[in-house]
């Protein structure tokens, strides 16, 4: 299990590097391209928002490796003294969750395939980008999945602000 | 009825331990099937409408330049130019924390980075110099705030993106009630530290300290300079500091290298994770509020209650700051901005005014228990009490608020700049 979790933490590290990367170069080939050369590369901003949002739903079951959530702890008090169960118990839920979550996204990814929709200036379908939210989702129920397994695996908070 | 359930499974999800996106996504789901058209893909497809949106390409291009160029000895560097400028000045170093605050939180963009990189070097070096411990704490703690105002701000950001009004305005309106903001808390440092010995300024230390730091301290100039010459917009303000940041950190100060850029850019994913589904849920609770017409009937509920816009301006930051005690400043902008623009505007008031007092009002949150994240961050930093952490930002927090006070019923201190 700590296998998959490594496994997925690098695969999409690397994904969303990539992603990163690419929108920087885009938007950075814009910019120079219009007021270096008076020239730009229509749709750069559209590939770079594409690029942006890949690079974000990775970082949501990244951040979910890394138990970096944010969460409001006022209600802490319900299970306070069994925080071990409090703890396997949120993440069965949260298992639940966001693998509902992973089943209504791909519900909206299926009607975008059959309605063939397509990306402004390129025209290209757009639904192998949109996979990237059922993907996420159902990474992150993995990633909970396991911990409710294996709660050993579960790192300690990190909230990166 | 529904309403009282949403607030019970709200409830119930967090003494579950869930996370903000769990419960935000939860009750988005909830918005949507109970006073929506009840089709949760309408939901999916709100979170992809939202996320599709070029003036978000502005925050992840932001975190990373924040983060390459907040890397290795930036600290350091600001901290030796602030040093060096503030030297002939009595209380100079206690000066220089504010500045060193006020530049490195500007480049960073987070409040706790700018505490624990600039306290870990200026806490010891301040109290070794005498300083009082209080002031040292307060100093630091509130200083790390001013990076939320001035720009690049991702605060502001989400204000533009959320309530449809210009970025890069909204970022020339935050320079004034930022440098306000710094300039006060400057002022007081100076005030409270005015038997410390002064020193005599040294020309060959401060020509290093400019060749070492000037470098980063120029990235919001060129990036503000830019924006307001018109020579380009937000995002692509967001990407020339990017660039600026990889040059910087790669050719001058030689502190990065290629495989330094996949670190930061996961650490930039992580955190994008956490704020894009946030953001997109918001962005969809406000499509549903807007087709029930709810912000006009609280606009029009509130301006039947009192029709004198200083009322309103001095509710809304009672409420603000009751608000930035109990919530984080994201979702209390993404939730609140679209309710409070409506009567805002039935006021007369300016968007772009609007979102300076938000922001300000919110950045005192930061400093106000139960939840502000500095003071739990100071406390951790510098094992210290809560109380005593509390008591040394009070008079730093009674600053902010004049300055407040001042930005809210003088407009033209945040829209000076705005055409």
């Amino acid at each position: 299990m700590a296998q998959i979790l490594q496994v997925l933490r690098v695969l999409e590290s690397l994904v969303a590097t990539l992603a990163y990367a690419g929108v920087a170069m885009l938007l950075i080939y814009d910019v120079i391209g219009r007021e270096v050369f008076g020239t730009s590369f229509l749709g750069a901003d559209q590939l770079a928002v594409y690029g942006a949002i890949i690079a974000g739903f990775l970082g949501l079951s990244l951040a979910t490796s890394d138990n970096a959530h944010l969460r409001p702890a006022f209600m802490d008090f319900v299970f306070k003294g069994r925080e071990a169960l409090a703890i396997r118990l949120g993440d069965a839920v949260s298992t639940v969750f966001y693998f509902a979550a992973a089943i209504v996204a791909w519900s909206f990814v299926a009607v975008s395939m059959e309605a063939q929709d397509r990306a402004p200036v390129f025209y290209f379908v757009v639904w192998p980008l949109q996979v990237i939210i059922p993907y996420a989702f159902l990474s992150c129920a993995v990633k909970h999945a396991i911990f409710v397994a294996r709660p050993g695996l579960k790192p300690a908070p990190s909230e990166a602000h | 009825m529904a309403a009282l359930m949403l607030v019970v499974l709200v409830l119930a999800a967090l003494a579950l331990r869930q996370n903000i996106i769990v419960v935000l996504l939860g009750s988005a789901a909830y918005v949507h099937l109970v006073w929506g058209d009840g089709h949760l893909e309408y939901l999916a497809e709100d979170i992809w409408i939202s996320l599709d949106n070029s003036l978000l390409l502005a925050i992840p291009m932001f975190l990373l330049a924040g983060s390459v160029m907040t890397r290795g000895s930036i600290a350091q560097r600001l901290i030796d130019l602030a040093t060096a400028i503030t030297r002939p000045l009595p209380g100079g170093l206690a000066v220089a924390t504010i500045l060193s605050c006020a530049i490195f939180a500007a480049i960073s963009g987070s409040s706790p980075v700018t505490l624990l990189a600039v306290g870990t070097i200026m806490y010891p070096a301040l109290l070794k110099e005498g300083y009082d411990k209080r002031f040292v704490l307060g100093a630091l703690t509130s200083g790390g705030t001013l990076g939320i105002i001035i720009p690049p701000s991702i605060p502001l950001i989400l204000y533009g993106i959320v309530t449809e009004t210009s970025i890069a305005d909204l970022f020339l309106a935050g320079i004034v009630p930022g440098l306000m903001i710094a300039t006060v808390l400057a002022g007081y440092s100076l005030w409270v530290n005015r038997h410390m010995p002064a020193q005599r300024f040294d020309l060959a230390e401060f020509s290093k300290a400019v060749l070492r730091g000037g470098w980063s301290a120029m990235l919001p100039v060129i990036l503000l300079g830019g924006i307001y010459s018109g020579y380009f917009s937000a995002t692509e303000a967001a990407a020339v500091a990017l660039v600026y940041a990889l040059f910087v950190e790669v050719f001058i100060h030689r502190e990065m290298r290629l495989l330094d850029f996949y670190g930061t850019a996961v650490e930039t994913a992580k955190l994008l994770g956490m704020l894009f589904p946030i953001v997109a849920v918001a962005l969809s609770i406000k499509t549903i509020l807007t087709i029930e017409e709810i912000p006009d009937a609280l606009a029009l509920f509130i301006t039947e209650a009192t029709s004198n816009p200083i009322m309103f301006l001095l509710a809304v930051n009672i409420v603000l700051l009751i608000v930035g005690c109990l919530f984080d400043i994201i979702s209390a902008i993404l939730i609140l901005a679209p309710l409070l623009l409506a009567p805002a505007l039935a006021y007369g008031i300016d968007p772009v005014h609007l979102g300076v007092i938000m922001v300000i009002n919110l950045e005192i949150g930061f400093l106000t228990p139960p939840l502000g994240l500095n003071i739990i961050v100071a406390m951790t930093a510098f094992k210290e009490r809560f109380l005593t952490i509390c008591r040394s930002v009070l008079p730093f927090i009674v600053l902010i608020l004049a300055v407040l006070m001042i930005v809210t019923y003088i407009p033209s201190t945040a829209l000076v700049f705005v055409r």
